[in-house]
């Protein structure tokens, strides 16, 4: 039935396309419409689907968060660890024409420093200046050495946009040109976007579709529904309690990887922070009277990590030293009668959204039955967003999306001076030790900083990780090459129908 | 004719003037930034603030609102904050899927509801009279969103004829736009049918009541064909009339409906703009809607006055 | 409007009493309000018959189809539906009944003035009740419960200033006809001021399709309180609303479609209730059929 379906498909729509070749397109179900399709500007995880396929970075992980070549081919370090010297691919043109060089690099970090709009400033302010000293090689020159540089440049702040076409962020977002795999075709606000084969790509023998579509289909069992019809041959985000109807069916494959993002407590310490801010013991006892598996298995059948910690345990940077613990009510009662705040009462805010509200109404009921009064407070994502960026909340359900170095997640939320360090935590020896980890390029010193880093907020607690999501993936049975990295882009290099 | 109209007309613009202000101010003292959701995760404050800046949100409120409504009457909507797009383009995009919608469930409410209602008239009090109120009743109270969840569970779960959801343009593939349309329809038109069946019942109980009638009666012409030739006309004129003005509910039940089954109309558009605080694109979409409830109001006041020609004085 | 009546012409009030009465008799109004009653006792009782607490989860029984200990299912976190739909009875009454009161509180008093004074008040408060009834009931609705933050209280709020509107015009247009009856002219000129006049010889003839648009409205409440927290703006999680309990169900359609059955059935019996008892007074207080 399937493949009649499919067939049918195909069969219209190649009546359909104007060269009247079999055209092989590629429909993926997104659950957001992305933003703006420009990487300076861009905010969303969709839109990093789409630029997968749109847009080259200068280097990539690979599914171990190792650095692999992309569109720079080999890097080096200068002595003090201030200088990067990348070597670029030769042979590269973008979208509109223009030839990919050097000066086309420099370009794009400026553009992306000094345009109003751009998001990427923070992450490029340790890069000082860049240089290009021939056509295919580019110093990065910086303040002090800083570690995460290389992994940042696998996300957004290391697309390289045409220069020629990249004159406004408006203007550039309607129509981009870079030079991924496939170029911009149209887009259909809040419903789809479409791409077609980038004919002059340097690595085109590896990519197998003529078009790429994405649709957005908000809701996940919509996007299963459309998945099992053969209306979509790959589908992002399925829900958890639809896994095992995709496993059940034949038709259609599951592709999944542990994700880098966190799901956690973020306990305000301020003044707005109520009876957890003054007590490390009520922390504690709130810690101890939730049981993370259970949220684990009610509220995601069991299929995402239970885990204690910001850095998820597929990270290399995982504390092995702190476990999680066990629930223990019983002790979580002790803490609270030390704390001498007899019946603590907490307020979880969170973004009104199904998963987080079914997680804080489990935390609730766990957290009642040691002893704390737990009221919940649902907000639509703005106004919840506004009250967390003001520091107006007693608890709030953070999701974090991580990074795969671990120092962007765990400076940015327990730096003194982090920009998600909300809730007034500080510690001078947290950031003497992020400081070690951020500024060692070694590994083993590195490890060691955030093992120390681990030890330290799980002692604190200025926050509860409560999960770590996996990614999951639907697909057609047929298709192959899809693989999924801990960042949880769709990378379409590799990917191909059956062959039939 | 010409002064009825001009008359609405002079009434209409106060109207609508008052809607924008309303509409403005309202999502004015909305708590929660706009920006604030798109800036990211990292939530840069000079991104925030480089975003307040683009949107015209630093401005005071006076001027905020003069320069919107001077681009309105412009044409031009603005820009939403969330997607980056022009207002009038979206609003191209989406109105064309609502009024789809609106005019099949109007087509499915008039082919159940007006010959429901001429049945339930003709036999008043009978046990079908009784039967065809009961389900009438029934299907002002049903919720439109449960009645969707509820054919989504027999139609697409259940006997998988249907899809649960989405939407295919009606150009790019008319088939698959019949069928991703026909539930929503469905449910659209449950709730206008049963309106449409109550007006045509009780508006038929008073021209089956009328003078002329009851002449005919005397006259000795058969039921039916008094039913046919005398009744149905006069009383489907006010029929005709509430139906159009009852345009806004099948907008309100479009929010919903749209919202399970997950069209991209006009419905959904002001769900999602006024969850994302999207200022401008609600006060458009609401704009819109009040605009075309006044129009329908006075296309309605017009009908009333072409049929039924004692008015014509 | 379906939802505005169309009586007109004075009448007195034991006329209406009279009416009220003869409408006791009606079988709608019998039928309605019987539903009514069994819901309000449900909404009272419901620490009695419930068999479990609404937010009482169960861990080891979630998404449980129905069986002897739980008759209707249970939901995503191992709670008892027929339990939630018990309590469930009371935000969606309370709502219903606030709002319709909040509309009639606020919308008769402008109804009244607009009518009866005319003039420049009544130009101001027309405009404003047309601007309000030119935007669809429902997006009002939302865009006031968005803006007070998501609660039940807030959602009743927003419910009854999106439904005053009809209750100002209703009232203007009943009084605008009473008020040139004779004997209202002729008290006047025996010199009795405006507040006694409205009170004692305006009010008691425009309560009868009053009540009418009352029972109506508690229906559209009901709806568009479910609605609301369909949407999440109603009623705060744990405490169980229909409408919310039908947001989750819809995330189980297959899995779990039981989860969406009883609450949708609950919202259509109770809707159904006030739809016959607004129906049977309409019929029993306006007899132009007869």
């Amino acid at each position: 039935m399937r493949v009649t379906n499919e067939i049918m498909a195909l069969a219209t729509f190649a009546i359909m396309a104007s060269s009247g070749a079999m055209a092989q397109t590629l429909r993926v179900g997104l659950q957001d419409d992305p933003d703006s399709l420009d990487p300076a500007t861009g905010g969303t995880y969709a839109g990093r689907i789409v630029f997968d396929a749109l847009c080259d970075k200068l280097v990539d992980i690979d599914a171990n968060l190792q650095i692999v070549p992309q569109l720079a081919t080999e890097w080096s370090w200068n002595e003090d660890q201030t200088a990067l010297t990348m070597k670029l691919r030769e042979g590269v043109t973008f979208h509109d024409g223009e030839t990919f060089d050097a000066e086309a690099v420099k370009a794009n970090i400026e553009r992306m420093q000094t345009m109003g709009e751009s998001r990427r400033k923070s992450e490029l302010s340790p890069i000082a200046s860049v240089e290009a000293t021939d056509a295919t090689t580019v110093v990065f020159t910086l303040e002090q050495s800083f570690a995460p540089l290389l992994s940042i440049l696998t996300d957004r702040a290391g697309m390289m946009v045409s220069p020629a076409a990249a004159t406004s962020a408006d203007a550039f977002a309607e129509n981009p040109a870079c030079s991924g795999p496939f170029e911009f075709a149209s887009r259909q606000s809040r419903d789809n976007i479409k791409l077609t084969r980038f004919e002059d790509y340097w690595n085109a023998d590896e990519i197998s579709y003529d078009e790429v579509e994405y649709d957005i289909v908000p809701d996940a069992t919509v996007r299963l529904a459309r998945l099992q019809a053969g209306d979509l041959e790959v589908a992002e985000r399925m829900a958890p309690t639809d896994l095992a109807a995709i496993r059940d069916d034949a038709g259609l494959a599951l592709h999944t990887a542990p994700g880098l993002a966190v799901s956690h407590l973020f306990v305000n310490l301020g003044e707005n922070g109520g009876d957890l801010a003054a007590s490390p013991d009520l922390r504690h006892a709130l810690e101890l009277s939730i049981d993370r598996s259970v949220i684990n298995q009610v509220a995601f059948s069991g299929e995402f990590t239970a885990d204690n910690q910001m850095i998820p345990p597929s990270s290399d940077y995982h504390s092995d030293a702190v476990p999680m613990p066990e629930r223990d009510v019983e002790r979580a009662q002790e803490l609270i009668e030390q704390s001498g705040i007899p019946s603590p009462t907490i307020e979880i805010t969170f973004e009104n959204s199904t998963t987080d509200a079914r997680v804080a109404q489990i935390i609730q009921q766990m957290a009642s039955e040691a002893g704390f009064a737990v009221e919940l407070l649902p907000l639509e994502t703005s106004s919840a967003i506004e009250r967390y960026l003001n520091g107006n909340f007693e608890l709030y359900i953070g999701n974090w999306s991580g990074r795969a170095d671990p120092d962007p997640t765990l400076t940015t939320f327990f730096g003194s001076e982090g920009s998600q360090n909300l809730n007034g935590y500080r510690s001078e020896e947290m950031d003497a030790a992020l400081e070690e980890g951020r500024t060692s390029l070694e590994a083993e010193a590195r490890k060691a900083a955030y093992d120390e880093v681990a030890q330290i907020y799980l002692e604190d607690l200025p926050t509860i990780p409560l999960y770590h999501p996996t990614w999951f993936y639907g697909s057609q049975a047929g298709i192959e090459g899809i693989e999924i990295y801990p960042d949880g882009i769709l990378r379409l290099t590799g990917v191909k129908p059956t062959a039939n | 004719m010409t002064r009825l109209i001009l008359n609405r007309l002079l009434v209409a613009i106060p109207t609508l003037l008052l809607v924008s202000i309303f509409v403005f101010g309202l999502l004015k003292l909305l708590p929660g930034d706009p920006v604030l959701a798109l800036a990211g995760e990292e939530r840069d404050p000079q991104v925030i603030e480089m975003l307040r800046d683009k949107y015209g949100l630093n401005q005071s409120l006076p001027v905020q609102y003069i320069r919107w409504l001077g681009g309105i009457l412009q044409g031009d909507f603005g820009l939403s904050i969330r997607t980056r797009l022009p207002i009038g383009e979206m609003l191209l995009e989406r109105l064309p899927v609502t009024l789809q919608l609106s005019f099949q469930a109007l087509i499915i409410a008039l082919v159940i509801g007006i010959p429901a209602g001429v049945f339930a008239a003709i036999w008043r009090r009978s046990p079908l009279d009784w039967m065809i109120t009961s389900i009438g009743l029934a299907g002002l109270s049903i919720p439109s969103f449960w009645l969707g969840i509820m054919l989504i569970l027999w139609f697409a779960v259940g006997l998988g004829w249907l899809p649960s959801g989405g939407y295919a343009g009606f150009f790019s593939a008319p088939i698959e736009n019949l069928r991703t349309t026909l539930l929503p329809s469905l449910v659209l038109g449950t709730a206008a049918a049963a309106i449409v069946m109550r007006h045509t019942r009780s508006s038929m109980i008073t021209a089956l009541k009328s003078d002329y009638v009851r002449t005919a009666r005397a006259k000795g012409l058969r039921e039916g064909i008094i039913v046919r030739r005398h009744v149905l006309r006069n009383a489907l004129i006010p029929v005709v009339t509430t139906v159009t003005l009852h345009f806004g509910e099948l907008l309100s039940g479009a929010v919903l409906t749209e919202q399970v089954f997950g069209i991209p109309g006009f419905g959904k558009m002001i769900v999602d703009g006024v969850f994302s605080r999207d200022y401008a694109v609600v006060q458009a979409v609401v704009m819109v809607s009040a605009v075309m409830f006044v129009t329908m109001s006075l296309i309605a006041d017009i009908a009333y006055v072409i049929l039924s020609p004692r008015l014509r004085t | 409007m379906n939802t505005a009546t169309d009586m007109s012409g004075p009448r007195r009030r034991s006329g209406t009493s009279m009416a009220l009465r003869r409408a006791l008799t009606q079988p709608g109004v019998k039928i309605g309000g019987t539903i009514v009653v069994f819901f309000v006792l449900v909404a009272i009782l419901a620490p009695l018959i419930a068999p479990y607490g609404p937010t009482e989860p169960d861990w080891m029984a979630i998404r449980q189809p129905p069986s002897a200990a739980h008759w209707f299912g249970t939901d995503d976190l191992g709670r008892d539906v027929l339990s939630r739909v018990i309590y469930g009875a009371r935000s969606s009454l309370a709502a219903g009944i606030t709002a319709a009161v909040i509309a009639l509180v606020f919308g008769v008093p402008l109804g009244l003035i607009a009518g009866y004074f005319g003039g420049l008040v009544d130009m101001v408060i027309s405009r404003c009740t047309d601007a309000l009834l030119a935007c669809p009931f429902l997006v009002l609705a939302i865009a006031l419960a968005a803006f007070l933050g998501p609660s039940l209280q807030n959602a009743m709020i927003a419910i009854g200033i999106s439904a005053m509107p009809i209750f100002i015009r209703l009232t203007r247009g009943q009084v605008i006809s009473v008020k040139q009856e004779d004997y209202v002219t002729a008290v006047r000129a025996q010199g009795l001021g405006d507040g006694a006049i409205i009170i004692s010889h305006i009010l008691p003839n425009v309560v009868a399709p009053i009540v009418v648009q009352m029972t109506i409205t508690m229906a559209v409440a009901v709806l568009a309180e479910a609605s609301l927290a369909f949407l999440g703006l109603g009623q705060r999680p744990p405490a169980p609303s229909w409408g919310s309990m039908l947001d989750i169900a819809r995330q189980f359609l297959v899995e779990a479609p039981w989860m969406a059955v009883w609450p949708g059935l609950a919202i259509v019996v109770i809707v159904l209730g006030f739809n016959l008892l607004g129906d049977g007074l309409n019929d029993a207080l306006n007899p132009r059929d007869d």
